[in-house]
């Protein structure tokens, strides 16, 4: 069974430590919560999985599929099927979203190969993704997230992670910043993704997400720690209450 | 501002330039005209300098006879320095008792309301007379904390040990033409050390003022802030209006050492006839922050970039001027950053606006040496031209020889847009002052940049200055 | 010079170069380029090919002329009438320009007449072969109303020595006539290269110079365009990429002397390896040119720790109702966005490639003509590092 090992995993940023011993195993078709308040880790956990260089690992493991993940390199990470939606994408100028993807692809599907998909049926294939999350083919042609809305580039990257199809994907605070109305066809969008082939750690501040992606587990991580772990009704108490008693008993801790 | 309002500051300021007025000149000594090594080595006779200090003037004068006039920048072939009288001693000796200075010399300082300031918001005063400082006092509190604040031939005699270890290091006499000319003659100008950790709460002010024809000024100054101090100083210029020229001539040397903060204020307001040709830079260590505030309104040229060299790893410099050049004036302004170590950042902000003929130049270096990494710099320099007889220019280098920098240049030139115009003048504002507060709001970034007084003493200048825009 | 004869004129230049010092370091212009080691005697007559296309009957019939410059010069002199070859620019300029006034011995002539515009675009294929000096002049004259698309590509093939290029483009564009000069180069590093380039455009021309750097062991190329007739606008787009020792000295000078007139000045440039560039951008407006809108902006990214980047943008504005900027940037590939790049599967390098790619896209976008355009690309994947 394919999955997603973090064990006791410690994180610094700039030598200060935000992640304080991390534990969390992800399988294949599972969909997890992550949530917690502002500044309790969850950007960070998402960035140190990724391999952001800012992120230095100072204590634990992380293993997908048994291969220690701090080994590989980002896209080597990508290669071996993990995936982040960010938060905030980085817009490339110059670069068209459909070349960037096709050489995503090629990388991805096919590394350390000299097959290649041929151009005609990576359109094929990209706009039957497309056509899936009711994106518009002019998206293709255009620049990697330049003048994107809040909402298009929440699109663009459950698009790559429809194109990718990777075994675990991290959904870094896909609903923030979004209206209503893009948040329900983002949220649609990843609803047709989700399955027995993926894993997924939705990353959230708000309950509202998970409206829409119901998780079989939600986790609550307050200052660099997961303090409660549970079913759906953990995050329906969180919408009731809030984040303070978890954050009290951190400190009683 | 309201109309009233710029109905009073014009009442009360007239409308000529404010400083222009003259008094009789009066010497107790004065060399003779022109520079000669014989003028050179009476000046250091007459201050009984020690013999390093008299070497080091003659051989400033031997190279500035040698060196030839910069190629580049405003035109300076109207300079006459035969007709020039390179120093004279103003009667009376310097003082610390207001009562005590010359009573002419004291009419002029309180027409410019320097005591009176000292009262409200200085902690120290320092002014300069032609070539003397005439008077001299620091808040008895500094003193004691052990606040030097001296004028230049004082800051000499009284610690040798601190001058000579920095006096012409950060800007040699062979630096140029103009810095080997002030080392030859120097007199005057304002020596100052703060202790370490020693913040010195209110600025100490320096008040600069020819008053006779055809005299140079040529002040020397040097400000050695210790570890962790932080002094804000503040210098003003005025002079008379001739019809022939004078020269201003000045060297500015600053250390900001481990951590130390200075912040150097000018406003220069020398009157249509003086050549103001200043060397300015300073050296900031580790952890260090320099700032030049520099305000260019008067003198007929004015060549001046005031440099920052980042010495010490997080050492931060800044240089945020305007420059304003009306009829017959050219302000050659600018900065030059040069990052030395790592993990090093710096600003410019230049704002210049030219009408009535004038022309303003923006000239500017920012060099990053091999190795600096992680260097942030930027550099926004932003001119108005209010008509069509007036001009500017803009010349930006940059010198990077490291990949791990962020550097960012912008510079953009136009007029006052005529919507903006029409937008202000549609709420009852005359032409004259929807102008007037245009230019006062483009020069924002860095009014916003000076104690209060400064900062309305700067708006009334500006202004002053753009009385008769509308033609 | 005008009224000169020919040979004159070659005299007059022959005694200006002989005059002029080389230029040193301490000349503004030549502060990061230094010549001095250069012995500029060494380089007698090297071989060139420049290859000629044909020209269609009906482009023959219209009386276009696209013929080598020595041809022209016997043939055609009545075109040249007040546009013969160094009339645009003078030997005077500098030691080489006057080297070029000597020496020059081959070159392209093109003339489009009155109202004559071309759709397929006129190309020379340049083909340096051995050591030694080449001096090509290019004579484009542009009858009111004509347009033409124009390439010039450079190579040069291996071989010992080094070829010194010295090259000069001059370009009449008549009232409402257009031009877009495209410029590829991609040299073995064999060669060293001084280039000019000066254009002169009439009422309502529009003159475009599209420049791609990326070979040879040291380029400088300048450009002056001068706007005499109002309504006219020329375009400098440029990118370069250097590597290895290579080094690059470019300057863009627009002289707006006339009101009205539009000028927008891009350059993009990387550096990598041990190279090192100069840019320098000049925008001139003269008193009377009112309604001046013109732009400049150049970009460096620097890849490695022993590239060097000199960005010099200035302004010289003596008129008031026009719009002038300039912005520079210097640094090296956004981080954030390699790793971004990188989370999708892409390998460094290969991030790194689709950025640059996407930096140079400003510039390359504006080629109009497929196969070029995709030299520039190509070129550029050759050169990030493997």
């Amino acid at each position: 069974m394919s999955e997603l090992k973090i064990e006791n995993l410690h994180v610094s940023v700039e030598g200060k430590e935000i992640l304080k011993g991390v534990n969390l195993v992800i399988k294949k078709g599972e969909i997890h919560a992550l949530m917690g308040p502002n500044g309790s880790g969850k950007s960070t956990l998402s960035f140190a999985l990724m391999g952001h260089p800012k992120y230095e690992i100072t204590g634990g493991k992380v293993t997908l599929d048994g291969k220690n993940l701090f080994e590989m390199e980002v896209d080597e990470r990508a290669k071996a099927g993990l995936f982040l939606s960010f938060q905030y994408p980085s817009e490339i100028p110059g670069v068209s979203l459909a070349n960037f993807l096709r050489t995503a692809y090629n990388e991805v599907k096919y590394p350390d190969s000299e097959k290649k998909v041929n151009i005609v049926d990576f359109m094929k294939l990209l706009y039957g993704k497309m056509e899936l999350l009711k994106m518009d083919k002019e998206f293709a042609k255009r620049h990697l997230n330049v003048g994107f809305s809040g909402g298009e580039k929440k699109r663009t990257e459950i698009l790559q992670l429809a194109v990718l199809e990777p075994k675990f994907a991290i959904l870094d605070e896909t609903d923030s910043g979004l209206d209503v109305d893009a948040l329900r066809v983002v949220a649609a969008g990843v609803k047709k993704l989700v399955g027995p082939h993926l894993g997924v750690l939705v990353i959230t501040h708000y309950q509202r997400i998970l409206h829409h992606i119901k998780p079989h587990f939600v986790h609550i991580l307050v200052d660099g720690k997961i303090v409660k772990s549970g079913d759906y009704r953990l995050a329906e108490d969180v919408e009731k209450s809030g984040y303070e008693i978890y954050e009290k008993e951190k400190v009683a801790a | 501002m309201a109309q009233a309002d710029a109905e009073e500051v014009k009442n009360f300021l007239g409308t000529e330039y404010r400083y222009g007025f003259s008094d009789p000149e009066k010497f107790a000594f004065r060399t003779e005209k022109g520079l000669s090594e014989k003028v050179v080595r009476q000046i250091s006779k007459i201050k009984k300098e020690p013999e390093w200090v008299t070497d080091m003037r003659v051989r400033a004068y031997k190279h500035f006879m040698e060196r030839p006039m910069p190629k580049w920048g405003a035109d300076l072939s109207t300079i006459d320095f035969d007709n020039i009288y390179y120093y004279g001693k103003p009667e009376g000796e310097q003082t610390k008792d207001w009562d005590k200075v010359p009573q002419d010399i004291k009419k002029t300082f309180d027409r410019l309301g320097i005591p009176e300031a000292e009262k409200k918001f200085l902690a120290g005063v320092g002014a300069q007379y032609e070539s003397e400082v005439v008077y001299h006092n620091l808040r008895k509190d500094l003193e004691k904390k052990g606040v030097i604040f001296l004028d230049m031939d004082g800051g000499l005699r009284e610690h040798p040990e601190i001058v000579k270890k920095w006096f012409g290091k950060i800007i040699p006499f062979n630096d140029n033409k103009f810095s080997a000319l002030n080392t030859a003659v120097w007199s005057g100008g304002s020596f100052i050390y703060i202790p370490p950790g020693v913040r010195v709460d209110l600025p100490l002010q320096a008040y600069f003022r020819i008053n006779a024809k055809n005299i140079g000024q040529f002040e020397r100054t040097l400000i050695i802030a210790d570890k962790g101090s932080y002094v804000h100083y503040v210098e003003g210029c005025t002079a008379p209006v001739y019809s022939t020229d004078s020269l201003h001539c000045a060297v500015v040397e600053l250390a900001a050492l481990e951590g130390a903060t200075i912040r150097y204020t000018t406003i220069q307001n020398w009157s249509s006839n003086v050549y103001n040709l200043v060397t300015k830079r300073a050296f900031a260590y580790k952890n260090a922050r320099v700032e030049w505030i520099d305000g260019n309104l008067g003198s007929k040229i004015t060549m001046k970039y005031p440099g920052v060299v980042l010495l010490g790893e997080h050492a931060h410099g800044e240089v945020i001027s305007v420059a304003f050049a009306g009829k017959g004036q050219h302000q050659d302004a600018g900065a030059k950053i040069t990052h030395l170590a790592p993990n090093t950042t710096s600003q410019i902000i230049s704002k210049s606006v030219s009408k009535d003929g004038g022309r303003t130049t923006y000239r500017g270096l920012l060099r990053v040496a091999k190795g600096c990494k992680n260097v942030k710099s930027s550099v926004v320099c932003d001119a108005l031209i209010l008509d069509p007889k007036s001009a500017t220019d803009t010349v930006p280098y940059m010198e990077v020889e490291e990949k791990d920098v962020s550097i960012g240049h912008e510079a953009s030139v136009g007029r006052v847009s005529e919507e903006q115009l029409f937008y202000l003048m549609s709420r009852g504002y005359s032409e004259e002052h929807a102008l007037g507060m245009i230019v006062r709001g483009f020069m924002d970034a860095f009014v916003r940049e000076l104690p209060m007084e400064y900062a309305v003493e700067l708006n009334r200048l500006i202004e002053l200055n753009m009385e008769g825009s509308v033609g | 010079m005008k009224g000169k004869s020919t040979e004159g004129k070659r005299t007059e230049a022959l005694s200006i170069f002989q005059k002029l010092p080389m230029p040193s370091p301490k000349e503004e212009s030549w502060k990061y380029t230094d010549v001095r080691d250069l012995n500029l005697q060494e380089f007698g007559p090297a071989a060139q090919k420049i290859e000629f296309p044909g020209l269609s009957d009906e482009l023959k019939e219209k009386g276009v002329i696209f013929t080598d410059i020595k041809t022209a010069v016997e043939k055609h002199k009545e075109l040249m009438e007040d546009h013969e070859p160094l009339s645009l620019i003078s030997p005077e300029e500098d030691k080489f320009t006057a080297m070029h006034g000597a020496f020059w011995n081959d070159g392209v002539f093109i003339y489009v007449p009155r109202n004559v515009s071309l759709k397929m675009p006129l190309r020379n294929i340049f083909r340096g072969s051995g050591s030694g000096g080449v001096f090509s002049h290019t004579l484009i004259i542009l009858e009111e109303g004509a347009g033409i698309d124009y390439i010039e590509e450079h190579y040069s093939e291996k071989f010992e020595g080094v070829c010194l290029r010295n090259d000069a483009v001059e370009i009449f564009a008549g009232p409402n006539s257009r031009i877009t000069f495209h410029n590829f180069q991609k040299w073995e590093d064999n060669v060293m290269n001084f280039t000019y380039w000066k254009a002169r455009l009439a009422k309502d021309a529009r003159v475009n110079w599209i420049l791609g750097q990326f070979g040879g062991k040291f380029s400088r190329v300048k450009i002056d365009s001068f706007f005499d007739g109002p309504g006219s606008e020329s375009k400098n787009l440029g990118v370069f990429y250097g590597s290895g020792e290579q080094h690059f000295d470019f300057t863009t000078n627009v002289h707006h002397l006339v009101p009205n007139t539009t000028a927008d000045i891009l350059m993009k440039g990387v550096l990598d390896g041990k190279a090192s560039s100069v840019y320098r951008g000049k925008i001139k407006i003269a008193k009377i040119a009112q309604g001046t809108n013109s732009y400049l902006s150049d970009h460096s990214l620097i890849l490695s720790n022993g590239a060097v980047s000199h960005s010099i943008p200035s302004l010289e504005i003596d008129a008031n109702d026009v719009k002038a900027s300039h912005g520079a940037t210097l640094g090296k590939p956004d981080e954030e966005e390699i790793f971004y790049l990188m989370s999708r599967g892409l390998r460094r390098k290969e991030a790194e490639r689709q950025i640059i790619l996407g930096y140079f896209s400003p510039v390359t976008d504006n080629i109009m003509f497929d196969d070029l355009r995709e030299k520039f690309n190509e070129a550029l994947h050759d050169k990030v590092r493997g």
